[in-house]
């Protein structure tokens, strides 16, 4: 029956192992051929093992592949199976179905590098230890996908390891992620000592069961533990407040890496597995307020700090971070499906711009750098357009696709059954992130397609459009960024759009048994209001103005006013002194009353927060903490063959002490 | 109480001030040949240590451990002595406060 | 006869060797060692299956002692297959070497036998004779003699520490005999007299195991001696002290101070161990801290013996063993050229010279770090899952913290031996057999993991044999 699911890993596994074994000798076609056909076969199962799944009844929808009983030491026994349901199945598709044309896009962009084999060879690493984290059928497996995308995502980061920064880069990622990793291991124990399991399908039902029976109450601290500990685990892999600081730094990889881990599959790890975990977050619901406003407070945060970035990658890196956030705030009002339905789309056109900034960078001869850019429409048209695309996706305008998912997710926010008041906080913060989003991502298409070149000469004469193998991802990513949305129609649209046959929202439909449990307990426990429609219309209309007007001032600035930016390019941050001179009194009080704050704001939250506090305390803080630790330690191995002697005896002392204080 | 009686304490006393001097030998003497001697000394505060449970508790093998320990100390200081010259060899003197080369 | 085999297997190594030495046999040394560890390995997997009594009982062949034969006989192989590179030792003293180290493995294998103090003591005496020697068996004016002198004052005191205790248990029991300490001993644990007789022999055994605070001697031995000596001292001791210190901790179950003890020493190893392996710049050193780290994770075991805390230490100390093993291994084909230590910028461009052994040292260090998949992960698992078990939920959080901290400086040798600068390190090519070899120690790593119930069930039931 479904016992072939184990060959979505197993292909990329192949793959990596002939790619890293004896990928050097065979020459580069033998080795993308390897690479993309093992992803693209892993696609192919996932396919056929999808349609497997929509033949059976909505219920019955699981496929588990048992494959071998892993540990068992007395009552703890962990199997290695795989278990392909609703959630896991839309994430495979969106993992092995972008990774393959990302695997294309790459034999693109890589192939000028000379460790392309090892490239491949990671690539095709991280896609299988991918595989394992979505259809691991317990914490355990997943766990090991956890880890081993991190690894992934670590020798990626540090690939063209000659520059220090990208080894610093490199080491900066490692360090967050274990504090998460920490988080998310304690998360286990605690969970199996609780529930004496880490399978999905003992550890929900039980929890279930204990709570139907009266014997665990809505927020057992427990379970709020265990939620909040896992939820540490997400903040590092998900990148959000305060262990986000590692994305930005991690677009020292390669391109194609940023759009494969660090915008569509891996960096969405967290969100999956809160939606995994739906039933334990929905049974905490002091947990599941603190990840949404955690997700708030990020999606509203690094939208900001992304303002002022000129690297065209930390423009999106910034942009990922927020746009994780507004994941988390679906999953965290218990709009499970919401979070993954923008988990989706978000990957199509994250991974879109990613490569589109790609294909720019490549043409660019490698300069990052926006300010260099400028009128690039006209050398690159496919890469233009695709990035529009992808832009106003991002940006949330009907019909594309970014629209359908925001928009749900906020007018979730807004309906946040357990938390009414701060569901409406979390709302307006997202939704005045929703319009910073759509601010700084056209300024990015501004500055890089419109106007006057401002590279170099020789950079002028090398712009060129990519070749088909890096423009034809692009154009399948931009359609789905443009499609994708279709299949989760909210009902009122979907009735306004038909009143006999409703449009059916059928992502929310497909991914219903995985949440219906979840769904009911908030119906009994939560506080449901039923709000009238035209609210949830005026709330949409708002959020299209909003991104609207986002668009609006980023014309303005800078395609309008862009004649003066040779003077702001002498002073970098100093765009205001320039406007200040500037002779529309409108400006003016625009730029008093906008722009002057959020600048600020953006500068303040991105030198101090986030580079001062975060980086320098934070990250560097335990390092030079372990370090003078380790110095001190290291004195009292002074060489001296008596001092040893002493400091034995000294704790053969202090042991005995102990063992005979002690009662 | 007889003051001439000894009892099994009196020689754990002495055992375990002969143990201490040994361990303090170890710990203070600068000499490697003299830091092996005190090793020695704890070596024969373990003896008497055994010897007098021995007695005391009228079992043999406590006897018979003794002459064990004889050999097992006697490879013992044939090992080291024989490291100790090839290191005196080298650095041309046995004090332990030279050995320190390697640190951290 | 069959249940001495394993036994018997390496005295005969140990005496060719000894006769070898006075020239009356024509075969290569090297030859020979390969045959020998070769036979080891399968007198041992012969001798799982008899079992028997000797000495007056006071040596027990049974499937407890048999388990740990195994896992020492299986690392004297490959510590022999590395001795066939001998780069940092001596040439002229090969069949001294080879002599010394199977004399030494045949002191282990009988101290895991053992089951009354006193052989206990004089098989480990065995084994730590040999070492202090092969110590200085270096090449050229390095710091073999210090090492070696450190060596043997540590070990020296280490064993009249452990002699004292032991005379301090056999005065209050009256035997040296396990059987009878065990029903006689444990009531007594609060005299302190039996406390610090205990405490002293575990503290030998600690010494063994280069736990803190006994493992002071550990780094500078690592570093000074030469690299196929610190390969066998850093593996085959720590099976021997592990068995040694369950069959110890085994008798005063029940007993609540002995596992709290027990577990802050763990910790405080653990936690020691990682903080000063941070900082180094010498592969040999990082290992030795690495070692005292590891110490602690095995003695994590012993504080829930019960619990599957025992299966779980012999589980973590095979498999820390073979990744010991496989770690000097490559560091053999890196040495030869350092005075005392081998920096660990000696492995830039591994990658590209040896790319078998720079996988095999990736799953390895990656093994050591508790990354899964590998048999490290596993390991520590079921080690930190028997302490979960116990009620020492604190242990559990400390060792997932070490854990972490651990595997930043692992994946630091990781990155290095992927980088390669241009400027190659000569690597000699390894031949065919050592290739092989490092194959499948890497492929038994990650099989493991993945597989880790065979092993562990192998424990289980030897553990049982110490039970009953």
């Amino acid at each position: 029956m479904a016992d072939y699911l184990y060959l979505i890993p197993l292909f990329p596994l192949i793959g990596f192992l002939i790619n890293g074994l004896v990928g050097k000798r065979i020459g580069k076609p033998m080795v993308s051929m390897i690479g993309c056909l093992s992803v693209g076969s892993a696609f192919l199962v996932s396919l056929l093992s999808f349609n497997e799944l929509l033949q059976l009844d909505p219920h019955q929808r699981q496929l588990v592949n048992h494959l071998w009983t892993w540990m068992s030491v007395g009552a703890f026994k962990v199997e290695v199976n795989f278990l392909l349901d609703q959630l896991s199945g839309v994430m495979i598709l969106v993992v092995t179905g972008v990774g393959f044309l990302i695997h294309i896009y790459s034999t693109g962009y890589m192939h000028e590098d000379e460790s392309y084999w090892r490239y491949f060879a990671y690539l095709n690493m991280f896609v299988f230890f991918m595989c394992c984290l979505v259809l691991g059928a317990n914490y355990l497996v997943m766990f090991v996908g956890w880890e081993g995308v991190g690894l992934a995502s670590y020798l990626l980061i540090g690939f063209w390891y000659k520059g220090m920064e990208n080894a610093e880069a490199g080491k900066k990622a490692f360090i967050v992620n274990r504090i998460g990793d920490f988080g998310f291991a304690l998360g286990m124990f605690l969970m199996f000592w609780t529930f004496g399991s880490l399978s999905y399908l003992e550890v929900f039902p039980k929890a279930l069961h204990l709570f139907e029976q009266g014997h665990l109450l809505l927020n057992a601290p427990v379970v709020v533990a265990i939620c909040l500990l896992l939820f540490v685990g997400a903040t590092g892999k998900s990148a959000q407040i305060p262990l986000y600081v590692w994305l930005p730094d991690a677009m020292a990889g390669p391109t194609p890496v940023s759009a494969l881990i660090h915008a569509a599959t891996m960096v969405t790890a967290g969100v999956y597995m809160v939606a995994r975990s739906n039933i334990l977050y929905t049974l905490a619901p002091t947990a599941s307020l603190v990840v949404a406003l955690v997700a708030a407070a990020t999606a509203l945060f690094a939208a900001t700090i992304g303002i002022l970035q000129n690297d065209i990658k930390k423009v999106l890196a910034y942009s990922t971070v927020s746009q994780l956030g507004y994941m988390f705030i679906g999953v965290g009002v218990t709009a499970y499906w919401a979070g993954i339905f923008h988990l989706m789309t978000h990957a199509f056109f994250k991974a879109c711009l990613f490569l589109c900034s790609g294909s720019v960078i490549h043409a660019m001869g490698g300069d990052q750098d926006m300010r260099n850019m400028g009128g690039l429409a006209k050398k690159m048209p496919i890469t233009y357009v695709t990035m529009l695309l992808a832009t106003l996706a991002i940006a949330g305008l009907p019909p594309l696709a970014g629209f359908f998912s925001k928009d749900e997710i906020l007018w979730k926010a807004f309906t946040y059954p357990y938390f009414p008041a701060m569901g409406k906080i979390i709302w307006f913060m997202g939704t005045l992130g929703a319009g910073i989003t759509a601010f700084y991502m056209f300024r990015l298409i501004f500055m890089t397609f419109h106007g006057d070149f401002r590279g170099t000469p020789e950079q002028a004469h090398h712009l060129h459009e990519s070749p088909p193998s890096m423009t034809v991802p692009l154009i399948i990513l931009a359609a789905l960024s443009v499609v994708g949305g279709w299949i989760g129609i909210p009902h009122l649209i979907g009735h306004a759009l038909n009143h006999h046959s409703p449009v059916p929202n059928l992502f929310e439909t497909f991914l219903e048994p995985v949440f219906e449990h979840s769904e009911h307990i908030v119906s009994t426990k939560g506080m449901i209001h039923h709000y009238p429609a035209w609210l949830e219309w005026s709330l949409m209309g708002l959020s299209v103005a909003v991104a609207l007007g986002g668009i609006a001032m980023a014309f303005h600035i800078y395609i309008r006013r862009f004649h003066e930016l040779p003077a702001r390019l002498a002073k970098q941050y100093a765009i205001h002194y320039q406007l200040v001179y500037n002779k529309y009194y409108v400006d003016e009080i625009y730029y008093y009353m906008f722009v002057l704050p959020i600048y600020y704001l953006s500068v303040f939250l991105w030198k101090v927060v986030d580079v001062l506090c975060i980086d320098k305390i934070g990250v560097n803080g335990p390092g030079w903490l372990v370090k003078r630790v380790s110095a001190g330690t290291s004195l009292i191995h002074d060489g001296y063959m008596q001092t040893y002697g002493a400091y034995m005896l000294l704790g053969l002392v202090a042991i005995l002490a102990f063992f005979l204080g002690y009662r | 109480m007889d003051i001439t009686t000894v009892t099994l304490n009196h020689y754990i006393a002495l055992s375990v001030l002969l143990f201490g001097l040994g361990t303090l030998g170890v710990l203070v003497r600068r000499n490697t040949l003299l830091i092996f001697m005190s090793i020695e000394l704890m070596m024969n505060a373990v003896n008497l240590m055994l010897v007098a449970f021995s007695h005391y508790k009228a079992d043999l093998s406590g006897q018979v451990m003794v002459l064990f320990i004889y050999a097992v100390a006697a490879g013992e200081v044939a090992v080291g002595l024989a490291i100790l010259i090839a290191l005196f060899r080298h650095l041309k003197n046995v004090d332990i406060n030279n050995f320190n080369i390697m640190k951290g | 006869m069959l249940s001495l085999l394993p036994e018997t297997t390496l005295a005969a190594a140990a005496l060719f060797f000894f006769f070898k030495n006075l020239e009356l046999f024509k075969l290569e040394s090297k030859k020979a060692v390969l045959l020998f560890g070769l036979a080891a390995a399968s007198a041992s997997v012969i001798g799982l299956f008899f079992h028997g009594e000797f000495f007056n009982g006071a040596y027990r062949v049974d499937n407890f002692s048999r388990f740990f034969t195994l896992l020492i006989s299986f690392a004297y192989m490959i510590a022999c297959i590395i001795f066939t590179r001998l780069k940092e030792c001596d040439q002229s003293r090969v069949d001294e070497f080879f002599f010394f180290t199977s004399m030494a493995a045949l002191g282990l294998v009988m101290a895991v036998g053992s089951v009354e103090l006193m052989s206990m003591f004089i098989a480990l005496e065995v084994s730590s004779y040999p070492m202090y020697i092969i110590t200085t068996f270096r090449k050229g004016l390095g710091r073999q003699f210090e090492a070696s002198v450190k060596y043997i004052i540590f070990g020296a005191v280490s064993t009249a520490l452990m002699l004292y205790g032991i005379s301090y248990i056999y005065g209050l029991s009256g035997s040296t005999f396990l059987v009878d300490i065990a029903s006689t001993l444990p009531p007594k644990l609060g005299n302190p007299m039996a406390a610090l007789g205990v405490l002293l022999f575990m503290g030998g055994l600690g010494y063994k195991l280069a736990a803190f605070p006994f493992h002071f001697w550990a780094p500078d031995v690592y570093s000074g001696a030469a690299s196929e000596v610190t390969t066998f001292i850093a593996a085959l001791p720590k099976i021997t002290a592990t068995a040694l210190l369950i069959r110890i901790a085994h008798l005063f179950t029940g007993i609540e101070i002995v596992p709290l003890t027990i577990s802050v020493l763990a910790v405080l190893s653990m936690t020691a161990g990682n903080l000063m392996a941070l900082g180094q710049t010498g592969l040999k050193r990082l290992l030795a801290y690495s070692a005292v780290s590891h110490a602690g994770f095995i003695l994590v075991g012993l504080i829930a013996l019960g619990n599957g805390g025992a299966q779980a230490a012999m589980f973590y100390a095979s498999v820390y063993a073979l990744m010991s093993l496989a770690a000097f291994m490559v560091a053999v084909e890196a040495s030869g050229r350092d005075p005392v230590d081998i920096p660990i910028e000696r492995l830039k461009g591994l990658w590209r010279k040896s790319p078998v052994m720079a996988v095999m040292l990736t799953i390895a260090l990656a093994s050591l770090a508790g990354l899964p998949p590998t048999a490290g992960f596993a390991g520590k698992l079921f080690l930190l899952i028997s302490a979960w078990k116990a009620g020492f939920e604190w242990v559990v959080i400390a060792g997932v913290i070490n854990t972490f901290i651990g595997i930043y400086y692992y994946l630091k040798v990781i990155k290095t031996c992927l980088v390669s600068d241009g400027r190659e390190n000569g690597f000699a090519p390894a031949p065919f057999y050592l290739k092989a070899a490092s194959v499948v120690m890497a492929a038994t790593m990650i099989l493991l993991g993945i597989f880790p119930n065979t092993l562990l069930d192998m424990a289980g039931s030897a553990f049982r044999a110490l039970v009953m």
